[in-house]
């Protein structure tokens, strides 16, 4: 686990990762600060304005830290197994008196914990910088929540990939994993835009994609905790393709629980099985 | 015994690595692996490592089945191909392999410094892999294998990528390791390393055993002598033949088999009665080449 560690802070790929968010959350600074200079908004006449712009600007954010921690997610996990074994290093583990269940617990376990960080300063950082321009009143638990919510985005990802990681290369895992990320961001339009035309089928493609990787769902779950106790902002929540018409079901949630403890034990007996 | 196969198989698909070995190493042997590539050899060290899981049969470490944990924490492994994390420092990589071995942390850093001085790599060990040459690299791999003194050591061709001060440097290891009273099995290519430091030998051909035991039965029946000669005539290659002498004869070359010192002045003499003309007469004790080629050969 702590080699793990050390050998992603070492990862120049990584660093340019960090690099490039520091970068989105300026940019999303100056963004909002442009917002807040528009006429309508500057004139401070139209509180309920700014807070529904405040809202929209916050929920736009929160979609685009959803993508980039998946993105994260996808690139630290799809390689966190396969590229040891393509370049060889895999035989200073597996040689040695370490279990393989424990090599795999321990790749994921490190990889879950940087991501979960690098997911909450991200979601934390989107959500203060909104919070604070436009003086947002969210409840404190509401933003815990939230962030709870959001962290368990990196741990879906990654049990998904770390298992793809066992069985194929580097590539095809990652492959795998954006095409189902995107394929979940998509469905999950489908399925907001399908609950507030009251298309039960296009709601049902959405639920299809979140059983595949259910990414989208931790999002609207996450973005309802956060909003949802706003009275200003729950006509938010159902105007933008980043708001939550359709909020999945409470058997949703323990289906991702499972999701990552099935993933988890594929990768571990995927991992276990295989000749170097 | 330290380690013990029993009919040992592994396929993949329609090739067949491993058929049916069973092989046994005492301890304290310098244990030698030799075949030609593809073979199975390597297939076999990672078997007995429990990278490779066998089709069938089982193999034991000093009482352990092979691949265990605990079979692992009393083994050393060099592989071919020693790929490092290039982004650490050697002592780092000894440090980081010394927990996975679960040295006490106590006696890390005097196990750290032991390996080291083995392998000749101190005062180089606070550098990053990245800056170590393909020598160094396979150094550092080989103080990683033996940094927890393990009984066991397995090299998969340990002196690939070393320079010829740096092989002799290995065999002195292999040699030091074997006073500590260490095992070693060595899969090599080169025949002469395996001679000079191996005690016991297996030869193995398409994933079978084909000849295994002390490595002087290998090299003790008879010695050849090689001759420089004019004037030989085909009667007597013929009779040479006939009395299982000759071994070769090419430009002027004359290669016989003796069993016994005393016969070389006698066979001397009759070349000489018989119109040959000897120029010189040079000793060689049978090489493991000539026994491997043969055995690769049938």
């Amino acid at each position: 686990m702590v080699l793990t560690f050390k050998e992603m802070i070492n990862k120049r790929v990584v660093l340019l990762g960090i690099l490039l968010t520091v970068l989105f959350v300026v940019f999303y600074g100056i963004g909002l600060h442009f917002v807040l200079q528009a006429p309508e908004l500057k004139k401070g006449t139209s509180t309920f304005l700014a807070q529904q712009a405040g809202f929209q600007m916050l929920t736009l954010g929160l979609f685009c830290c959803m993508f980039l921690v998946g993105a994260m997610a996808v690139l630290v996990g799809s390689g966190s197994i396969s590229r040891e074994v393509e370049t060889g290093t895999i035989l200073n583990l597996v040689s040695r008196p370490l279990s393989r269940p424990a090599i795999v617990a321990g790749k994921y376990l490190a990889s879950a914990a940087l991501s979960m960080v690098y997911s909450v300063m991200l979601f934390g950082s989107v959500e203060a910088l909104a919070i604070y321009l436009f003086h947002l009143k969210i409840n404190p638990t509401s933003i815990i929540c939230g962030l709870l919510f959001f962290s368990l985005l990196p741990l879906t990802i990654l049990s998904l990939t770390t298992y793809c990681s066992t069985v194929l290369s580097t590539l095809a895992a990652g492959v795998i994993g954006f095409m189902l990320l995107v394929l979940a961001i998509i469905g999950g339009f489908i399925e907001q835009f399908g609950a507030f035309i009251h298309s039960s089928a296009m709601v049902n493609v959405g639920v299809v994609t979140s059983l595949l990787l259910p990414t989208d769902a931790v999002y609207r779950l996450a973005i309802n905790q956060l909003l949802s106790s706003v009275p200003s902002a729950s006509i938010q929540l159902g105007l933008t393709p980043f708001g939550v018409v359709s909020l999945p079901s409470a058997g949703m949630i323990v289906y991702i629980l499972f999701y990552i403890i099935i993933f988890l034990v594929l990768a571990i007996r995927g991992f276990s099985r295989r000749d170097f | 015994m330290i380690l013990e196969a029993t009919n040992i198989s592994k396929s993949y698909g329609a090739i067949e690595a491993c058929s049916d070995i069973c092989l046994s190493v005492e301890e304290g042997q310098v244990f030698g692996l030799l075949g030609p590539n593809g073979a199975g050899k390597t297939t076999l060290v990672k078997i007995f490592l429990g990278l490779v899981f066998p089709d069938s049969g089982k193999a034991c470490i000093n009482g352990q089945i092979a691949g265990s944990s605990k079979a692992r924490q009393k083994t050393g492994y060099l592989p071919e191909q020693f790929p490092l994390y290039e982004w650490l420092t050697g002592l780092d990589f000894l440090r980081f392999n010394a927990r996975l071995y679960e040295v006490p942390t106590r006696e890390e850093t005097g196990a750290i410094t032991r390996a080291l001085e083995m392998v000749g790599l101190n005062g180089r060990e606070k550098d990053k892999i990245r800056g170590y040459s393909k020598g160094m690299q396979q150094r550092l791999a080989l103080a990683a294998a033996i940094v927890h003194s393990p009984p066991l050591v397995f090299l998969d061709e340990p002196t690939s990528a070393l320079d010829p001060v740096g092989r002799r440097d290995v065999r002195d290891l292999i040699n030091r390791l074997q006073e500590s009273g260490a095992t070693l099995f060595l899969n090599s290519h080169l025949l002469s390393e395996v001679e000079m430091t191996c005690t016991q030998v297996g030869f193995i051909k398409h994933g079978r055993l084909v000849a295994c035991g002390d490595i002087r039965e290998f090299m003790q029946p008879g010695h050849d002598i090689s001759l420089e000669v004019e004037g030989l005539n085909p009667e007597i290659l013929q009779e040479l033949t006939q009395r299982e002498k000759l071994v070769s004869f090419e430009n002027r070359r004359l290669v016989l088999r003796v069993e016994d010192r005393k016969e070389i002045p006698v066979l001397v003499d009759y070349l000489v009665r018989h119109g040959s003309r000897v120029f010189s007469v040079q000793g060689e004790s049978r090489k493991l080449e000539d026994v491997f080629l043969k055995l690769m050969q049938e």
